[in-house]
C-alpha cells in the first residue's frame, strides 16, 4: 500500500486512515460537516501528476485526447481542463497533468506508451510531489500570510498556474474553484476559491502543519476522503473527484 | 487609587467609554482609566506628570507630543520594552513600568549625570573608553546599565510572557493611500471612485486625522468623509473607533464581490518605503484582542503619501520638563480623552494654531496666563479672529490673558513639572532680547511654533525633496522625475497644504492621478492642478525660523539622545559640519523618534552654524523603519521548512539520532554506530539514502551532455551499466559526484550527492538552457523516488527473499542496475559499493518507501540485519577511502589534488573544466588528499585540526588539515583523510604531525583503500 506525505501527520491529527485507489490517506478527521467552514485543507498527493516535457507535449495530449484535437495552444500558467483531467501550461515546453485517482488507467498509460522519438518526455511525479488542497472563503487570506502571490482574480484567475514560494519552500500552487453553493451556505452563485499546492513531496508534512498552523484564525479545518466526497463527487460539477 | 482629578466633564469628540471604568498599575500603584484611554492621557488624568528619564542625562520628562512621535513617553508594557504610553491603549489589569530609573522614576540616583554634563559632552565616550581597550567589556556593562531603555523580561505573569503572534502578510492593491486624514480620505475616496482597489492605511485607531481633535468646525467634514469611506469598505466593518483588522479584510472574494472598494487598516504604521511601490506597514493589536503583530509588505500599482506633518518643539532652556507640550498634544488631551493638561498655561506660538489650542484651553475652563507670538505683526485675518475670540473668552472668565507679540520663550523652571517660564521680547532682526525677559507662573506651557512634513517615506521612495525659503519647510518637487515616480504622490500637509479645503482638493487631485497611473480612469485636469498649486501658494507660513532662545539650563534639541545645542556647535566646531556626518557623531535624530522631533532643528542650526543656507545644507538620508517596530514583526512567523524521507517516521519510533543534513532531517545512528558498521562488514545493514540527487534524462543527445558536464567519458557506456562520475565547474573545481545508470538507449538514471542535488539540477537545466544537449529532456525524481542501500555479505541473500529477480553475480554484477519487483513495489536496482561491500542501492516510488524498508527488514532478520545512519556509512567509506564532496573537498578542490587523476578523460573533444585541469595536471598539485593512519591508539582528531611542521621562526608551518578521521572497528585503529603537502603526500610511510590541543600527534601517509584494497569483496 502506497502512503502518502501527510500520512505521519494525519494520523498524529487524529485522522482515521483508509485505502483510496492504492493510497493510504486520511479517510475522516471527524470534525464535523464542511459546509460554511471558512476554510478547508485536505490531501490530494494521491492524485496523478504527470509532468509532460518537449515541445511536442500539447501533442501528445491530444494524441491520447486529453486535450482537444487540432491545434492546442494555450499560455503559460493557464490551464484547460477535459473531463476529469486538468493540464496547466508551466513552461513553453512543459505541461502537467492533474487527473484525481478515479481516473481510468489506460487513457493515462497510452501518453507513457507514445513514441515520439522527437523531443518528448514524459514523468510520472506523482510519488515525489506532495499535493495539499486549500479551500473556502478565507483561503487566499491564509495564503497571503505565506506566499506573495497576488491572488486576486484579475491576477491569478481560475485554472490557473504559478509556481512561487509558500512558507519558505518551491510550490506550484493552482488555482481551481469549486462552484459556488458547494460549501457556502447563503451565496449560491459566487464560486469558492480553490487552491492546489503542489511541492516536494519530503516538504509535504512541514507545509501541512504550516498551513493549518497559518490558519488557525481563520479556523481552518482539516478534511479526509470521506468528508470531501459529499461535496466534490463528479455530479456536483466541481471538476474535481474524491 | 490615586484619583482621576484632571478629568474633564464628557467633550463632545472624546473618545473614551465612561461607561467602562477600569483599572491598571503604573510602577505597582493602581489607577483609574476609561476604555478608549491611552496609558499616557490615564496617567495624565489622574496628575501623573512624569512618565520617563531621559537616555543620558535622566531629565525627568512627560508627555510632549501624544501622538507617539516622541521618545518622552516610553514604558515598559509586561515584556515590551519602549512602549510609547501616549499611544498604547489601557487595558484592564495591564501592568505598566518605568524604564530606565534607578532606584525609582521619582528618585532617580542617575540623574546625577546631569550635573556631570559638562564633562561628558556629545562624543566623550569615543574618546574616554577606547583605552584599554581590554576593558571595553566592563565599560559597556556600565554604560548599558546607565543609559538605555527597556528590557526583554522573562517573569512569568499574564502580561510578562510575550504570548503574542507575529504574522507577516503580502497585500496587493491598484492604490496604496498612507495616512487617514483628511487629505488620505479623500485621496482614498477619489481613487476608488475611478474603479482602483484602494489600501487605506493609518497609525491610529480611528481614521480622520487631525479632524478629531483639531478645530470643532471640522467634525462635519470629519463625518461625511468617514461616511463615504464606510460605504466603500469591503467588509462593512465599523471604521471608526473600533480597529479594522479582521480576517475578513483580506478576504479577497469580498473584494470581487463589490468590484471595487477601500481596504481599511487601522492601527498600521508604514515603516518604510521601497522601490517599484513596494511599501512595508506593521499593524500591532492590543493584547485583548490577541497583540498579535503584523508585518504587511504591500505592493501597489502607484502610491499617495497623505503622511501629515510632525509639531516642531522650540529649544529653550529646559524645553523638555514635563508640562512643556506641543499644540496638539494639548488639543488631543481635551478632545479626545477629555484630559485638562494643567490648570494655568502658557502658549508659545508662531501661527494661527497657538491662538486655537490657546482657545481651546480656556473653553475647557484652563487658565492662560499668556500667548507669547514670535510674530511682531498680524497679518491674518483669521489670526485676528482667533485672538479676538481668545481675547473674549478670557475676559469672560475675568481672566487676564496677556497678548505678548514678538516674544518667545527663553527658559523653564520646575523639577518634576514645569512651574514658570521666562518670556522674552525678539527685536527686529529676530535676536532675544533677555534684558526685558519676565517671568510667568504656569504648569503648563504649550508649544506651538510649527511644522515639518512627515516626508521619511516619500524620500525613501525617491521623490526628490526641496526646501521652501518662504514656508522654511521642504517640500516634494512636483517636478521632479525619477524611476517609478510617476506613480508616487504626496498630498495634504507633507505637500503644504495645511488649510481643510486645500487638504481635501490636494487629497481628490492626488488619488485621481495615482488611479489614473494605476490604469483606472483619466487624470485631474491640468487646469485643477495648476489651480491647486496656487492654492497651496497663498496659504501664511506656519514655521517660523525662530528655533532656539539662549536662556538658561540644557536646551535639548534631541529627546532621545539628550543632545543639546551646544553638544551640535561642539560637533561643528570639531569639524563635523556637514548634517550626515554630525547625526554620526553626535547621534541626533538617531533615537527611537528618528528625527522626527529634531531633524528639521538640527538642520536650521547646522545651516546657521556653517553660514549655510538650508538647501545647501540639505538633508539626512530617510532610511526604514521610519517608526520604531520590533524585531517579532520584523521576523515574522516562525517558518523553518524541514525535508523528511518516506521513512522518517520509522527512524524516531526505532530510536535514531537524527541529525539535520541541509535541509534533510537524517539518522545519524541507531544508538551504536561501531556496530551498525560491523553489522555491514559481517552481514548486512540498510540505510535510507532517500536524500540523493535522483535525475531522470531522456533523448539521444545524454551521451554527448554527460560528457560535456563530467570529466570523465559516458558515451560509450552500454545498456544496463552504471558509471561512477566526477562534476566540474569550468574551473576545474569538483562540484559533484555520483552513479550515473543507461538504462536505456536513450534514457539515462543519474544520482547525485544529497547536498548537491538541487545545484546540480539547476546546473544541468542551464547548461540545457544554453544550448547543449539538443533534445535532452531532464526530469528531477528526487522526490520521486525513495532510495535505500542494502550492504554487507549477506545483502543478495536478504535481497532474494523479496524479489524473483536474478541476482547472481553472473547476470547481475558490479556496477549494473536492472528494473525488479521487491516486495511487490516497481524497483530500480543499483549494484554498487559506497560502503565497499557487496551493496545493492534500491530504488523505488517514495509512495512505497516505507513499505519496502520494512519488507527488507523484516527478511534481513534471519541474517542480523541492522539499520545504519550517516555516522557508520561515514566509518565504512573512510575504511575504502572513498571523499565526500563537500567535506574532503572545498571550493579549491580539483580532481588531480583529489586523486582522481585516473578519472579524468583529457582526450575527450571538450567538457567543463578541461582547461583548467589539464594546466594543474602539467604543474602539479601543491597539495592533495590522501589517507593517514594514527600512530598512537584511541587517538581520534577532530576533523578540520592543522598538520604542520617545525617553521622557521617560533610558529611551526602549517602544512595541511585534516578532513575526515574515524576509529575504524574493521581495522581496529584510527584512520582519516587529510590535505597535506603534496611532497610529503607521495610518500606512502611518511611520518607527520597533528596540532591537537598543543600537543603534536603522529600520523602516517597511507595510499589506497584501507580495508579490501583490491576490492574483492564488493565484486563478489
Amino acid at each position: 500500500m502506497r502512503r502518502t506525505p501527510i500520512y505521519d501527520v494525519a494520523v498524529r491529527g487524529g485522522a482515521t486512515m483508509g485505502e483510496v485507489a492504492g493510497w493510504l490517506v486520511a479517510r475522516s478527521f471527524g470534525r464535523g460537516p464542511a459546509g460554511g467552514m471558512p476554510a478547508l485543507l485536505w490531501d490530494e498527493s494521491h492524485w496523478r501528476k504527470i509532468l509532460i516535457e518537449g515541445r511536442d507535449g500539447a501533442r501528445a495530449l491530444s494524441e491520447i485526447g486529453a486535450l482537444p484535437q487540432g491545434n492546442v495552444s494555450f499560455p503559460v500558467g493557464a490551464g484547460i481542463r477535459l473531463r476529469e483531467t486538468t493540464i496547466y501550461r508551466l513552461r513553453a515546453d512543459q505541461l502537467i497533468l492533474l487527473a484525481s485517482p478515479s481516473v481510468a488507467d489506460e487513457r493515462l498509460t497510452a501518453l507513457f506508451d507514445i513514441e515520439w522519438g522527437g523531443d518528448l518526455s514524459v514523468t510520472d511525479i506523482t510519488h515525489g510531489q506532495a499535493q495539499l488542497r486549500l479551500t473556502g472563503p478565507a483561503a487566499a487570506g491564509i495564503l497571503s500570510r505565506l506566499c506573495g502571490l497576488n491572488l486576486h482574480t484579475t491576477q491569478f484567475p481560475t485554472l490557473s498556474a504559478r509556481q512561487t514560494s509558500v512558507a519558505k519552500t518551491a510550490q506550484l500552487i493552482i488555482r481551481d474553484d469549486l462552484p459556488g453553493g458547494l460549501l457556502t451556505v447563503d451565496d449560491q452563485t459566487s464560486a469558492v476559491p480553490s487552491y492546489a499546492l503542489i511541492g516536494a513531496r519530503s516538504l509535504g508534512a512541514y507545509l501541512w502543519e504550516t498551513l493549518l498552523d497559518a490558519g488557525r484564525a481563520f479556523d481552518i479545518r482539516p478534511l479526509g476522503s470521506d468528508e470531501t466526497a459529499s461535496f466534490l463527487a463528479p455530479s456536483s460539477g466541481s471538476g474535481l473527484s474524491p | 487609587m490615586i484619583a482621576d482629578r484632571r478629568r474633564l466633564a464628557a467633550q463632545p469628540d472624546e473618545i473614551i467609554d465612561r461607561q467602562r471604568p477600569l483599572t491598571f498599575t503604573f510602577d505597582g500603584k493602581p489607577y483609574p482609566a476609561y476604555a478608549g484611554d491611552t496609558i499616557g492621557s490615564a496617567l495624565a488624568a489622574a496628575g501623573m506628570d512624569l512618565l520617563s528619564r531621559s537616555f543620558k542625562y535622566h531629565r525627568p520628562r512627560g508627555l510632549l507630543c501624544c501622538a507617539g512621535h516622541c521618545p518622552n513617553c516610553l514604558v515598559q508594557v509586561g515584556p515590551e520594552p519602549n512602549v510609547r504610553a501616549c499611544t498604547r491603549p489601557v487595558e484592564p489589569g495591564m501592568s505598566v513600568t518605568s524604564q530606565n530609573a534607578w532606584p525609582s522614576l521619582e528618585r532617580d540616583a542617575l540623574s546625577l549625570m546631569g550635573l556631570a554634563g559638562r564633562f561628558t559632552p556629545v562624543g566623550f565616550y569615543y574618546k574616554a573608553f577606547v583605552h584599554p581597550q581590554a576593558l571595553w567589556p566592563a565599560y559597556e556593562k556600565v554604560l548599558r546599565r546607565a543609559a538605555g531603555l527597556g528590557s526583554v523580561q522573562y517573569a512569568v505573569d499574564q502580561y510578562s510572557v510575550d504570548q503574542r503572534s507575529y504574522e507577516q502578510q503580502y497585500v496587493h492593491a491598484d492604490v496604496a493611500v498612507v495616512g487617514g486624514g483628511p487629505a488620505g480620505l479623500s485621496a482614498a475616496l477619489a481613487a476608488a471612485r475611478q474603479g482602483a482597489r484602494v489600501l487605506l492605511i493609518d497609525e491610529n485607531p480611528a481614521l480622520g486625522g487631525h479632524l478629531h481633535y483639531s478645530l470643532p468646525q471640522h467634525r462635519e467634514a470629519r463625518d461625511e468623509l468617514i461616511g463615504a469611506v464606510g460605504q466603500y469598505s469591503v467588509v462593512g466593518e465599523p471604521v471608526v473607533g473600533e480597529p479594522v483588522f479582521s480576517r475578513s479584510v483580506f478576504s479577497e472574494s469580498g473584494v470581487e464581490a463589490s468590484g471595487l472598494g477601500i481596504t481599511v487598516l487601522l492601527n498600521t504604521a508604514a515603516i518604510g518605503a521601497f522601490e517599484e511601490n513596494w511599501l512595508a506597514a506593521v499593524s500591532t493589536l492590543p493584547r485583548k484582542q490577541g497583540g498579535s503583530a503584523t508585518l504587511y509588505k504591500i505592493r501597489a500599482g502607484a502610491m499617495v503619501y497623505a503622511t501629515g506633518a510632525y509639531e516642531q518643539p522650540l529649544v529653550f532652556g529646559n524645553n523638555d520638563r514635563p508640562g512643556i507640550m506641543l499644540g496638539g498634544a494639548v488639543q488631543r488631551l481635551l478632545r479626545l480623552y477629555g484630559v485638562a493638561p494643567g490648570h494655568r498655561a502658557v502658549v508659545v506660538t508662531a501661527n494661527d494654531d497657538g491662538w486655537a489650542v490657546a482657545a481651546d484651553l480656556l473653553a475647557a475652563g484652563v487658565e492662560v496666563a499668556a500667548v507669547a507670538d514670535v510674530r511682531a505683526e498680524v497679518d491674518s485675518e483669521q489670526l485676528t479672529a482667533v485672538s479676538r475670540t481668545v481675547g473674549q473668552w478670557s475676559g469672560a472668565r475675568g481672566q487676564q490673558l496677556e497678548a505678548l507679540w514678538g516674544h518667545t520663550a527663553l527658559s523653564a523652571g520646575g523639577g518634576r513639572r514645569v512651574s514658570n517660564v521666562t518670556l522674552a521680547p525678539l527685536d527686529t532682526s529676530g535676536r532675544v532680547d533677555a534684558a526685558r525677559a519676565k517671568t510667568v507662573t504656569c504648569d503648563l506651557v504649550v508649544v506651538s511654533v510649527g511644522w515639518s512634513p512627515a516626508n521619511g517615506l516619500l524620500a525613501q521612495a525617491g521623490a526628490p525633496l526641496i526646501f521652501d525659503e518662504r514656508r522654511m519647510e521642504f517640500m516634494p518637487d512636483e517636478q521632479g522625475s525619477g524611476e517609478g515616480l510617476e506613480r508616487v504622490f504626496a498630498a495634504g500637509r507633507v505637500a503644504g497644504a495645511h488649510e481643510l479645503e486645500c487638504e481635501l482638493t490636494d487629497g481628490r487631485l492626488a488619488g485621481q492621478r495615482a488611479a489614473s497611473a494605476a490604469g483606472f480612469g483619466a487624470p485631474p485636469d491640468v487646469l485643477a492642478l495648476a489651480a491647486q498649486e496656487l492654492s497651496r501658494a497663498a496659504e501664511p507660513s506656519r514655521t517660523s525660523a525662530h528655533i532656539l532662545s539662549p536662556g538658561s539650563g540644557k536646551r535639548i534639541l534631541c529627546f532621545c539622545e539628550d543632545v543639546t545645542d551646544k553638544d551640535l556647535e561642539m560637533s561643528i566646531a570639531e569639524g563635523y559640519d556637514s548634517i550626515e556626518l554630525l547625526k554620526r557623531y553626535s547621534t541626533i535624530s538617531m533615537g527611537p523618534c528618528q528625527g522626527k522631533m529634531c531633524s528639521r532643528n538640527t538642520l536650521h542650526l547646522c545651516a546657521r552654524a556653517n553660514g549655510w543656507t538650508v538647501a545647501r545644507t540639505g538633508t539626512t538620508t530617510a532610511r526604514p523603519p521610519v517608526t520604531p517596530v520590533s524585531l517579532g514583526a520584523l521576523a515574522g512567523r516562525r517558518m523553518e521548512p524541514v525535508r523528511v524521507t518516506p521513512v522518517h517516521e520509522w527512524h524516531r519510533a526505532n530510536g535514531a539520532k537524527l541529525m539535520i543534513a541541509g535541509l534533510w532531517l537524517r539518522p545519524e545512528h541507531y544508538g551504536d554506530p561501531l556496530a551498525e558498521a560491523r553489522a555491514v562488514r559481517q552481514g548486512v545493514g540498510l540505510i535510507d539514502v532517500s536524500t540523493l540527487g535522483k535525475f531522470r534524462l531522456v533523448g539521444p543527445g545524454v551521451p554527448a551532455l554527460l560528457d560535456r558536464l563530467y570529466i570523465n567519458r559516458w558515451n560509450n557506456l552500454a545498456v544496463g551499466r552504471v558509471h561512477y562520475g566526477v562534476m566540474c565547474n569550468d574551473e576545474g573545481i569538483i562540484l559533484d559526484d555520483g552513479v550515473t545508470a543507461r538504462v536505456g538507449e536513450n534514457e539515462w538514471y543519474m544520482t547525485t550527492t544529497s547536498s548537491g542535488s538541487g545545484a546540480i539540477f539547476e546546473w544541468i537545466q542551464w547548461w540545457l538552457q544554453s544550448g547543449w544537449g539538443e533534445g535532452v529532456c531532464a526530469v528531477n525524481l528526487s522526490e520521486v523516488n525513495a532510495a535505500f542501500n542494502l550492504a554487507g555479505p549477506r545483502s543478495r541473500e536478504v535481497l532474494r527473499e523479496l524479489t524473483d529477480a536474478d541476482l547472481s553475480n553472473e547476470t547481475f554484477p558490479y556496477m549494473r542496475t536492472r528494473e525488479a519487483a521487491v516486495a511487490g513495489a516497481p524497483c530500480r536496482l543499483l549494484r554498487i559499493g559506497f560502503t565497499g561491500e557487496l551493496s545493492y542501492e534500491i530504488h523505488c516510488p517514495a509512495g512505497y518507501g516505507l513499505h519496502v524498508w520494512e519488507a527488507l527488514l523484516t527478511a534481513g532478520q534471519a541474517f542480523g540485519i541492522r539499520p545504519f545512519g550517516v555516522e557508520a556509512q561515514r566509518v565504512l567509506r573512510l575504511e575504502k577511502g572513498h571523499l565526500i564532496v563537500g567535506q574532503d573537498t572545498d571550493g579549491l578542490t580539483d580532481p588531480v589534488a583529489a586523486d582522481m587523476e585516473l578519472t579524468v578523460k583529457l582526450d575527450k573533444p571538450d567538457f567543463l573544466g578541461q582547461r583548467a585541469i589539464t594546466r594543474v595536471m602539467r604543474d602539479g598539485a601543491r597539495q592533495r588528499l590522501v589517507g593517514f593512519k594514527m600512530a598512537a591508539s584511541g587517538v581520534v582528531p577532530d576533523e578540520g585540526l592543522q598538520i604542520v611542521r617545525p617553521g622557521t621562526g617560533d610558529w611551526p608551518e602549517i602544512i595541511g588539515w585534516i578532513t575526515s578521521c574515524r576509529f575504524s572497528p574493521t581495522l581496529n585503529e584510527t584512520i582519516g583523510l587529510c590535505w597535506l603537502d603534496a611532497a610529503l603526500a607521495s610518500r606512502p610511510g611518511a611520518v607527520f604531525t597533528i596540532r591537537m590541543n598543543g600537543r603534536l600527534e603522529e600520523a602516517r601517509v597511507h595510499h589506497g583503500p584501507f580495508h579490501d584494497p583490491e576490492g574483492v569483496r564488493l565484486r563478489e
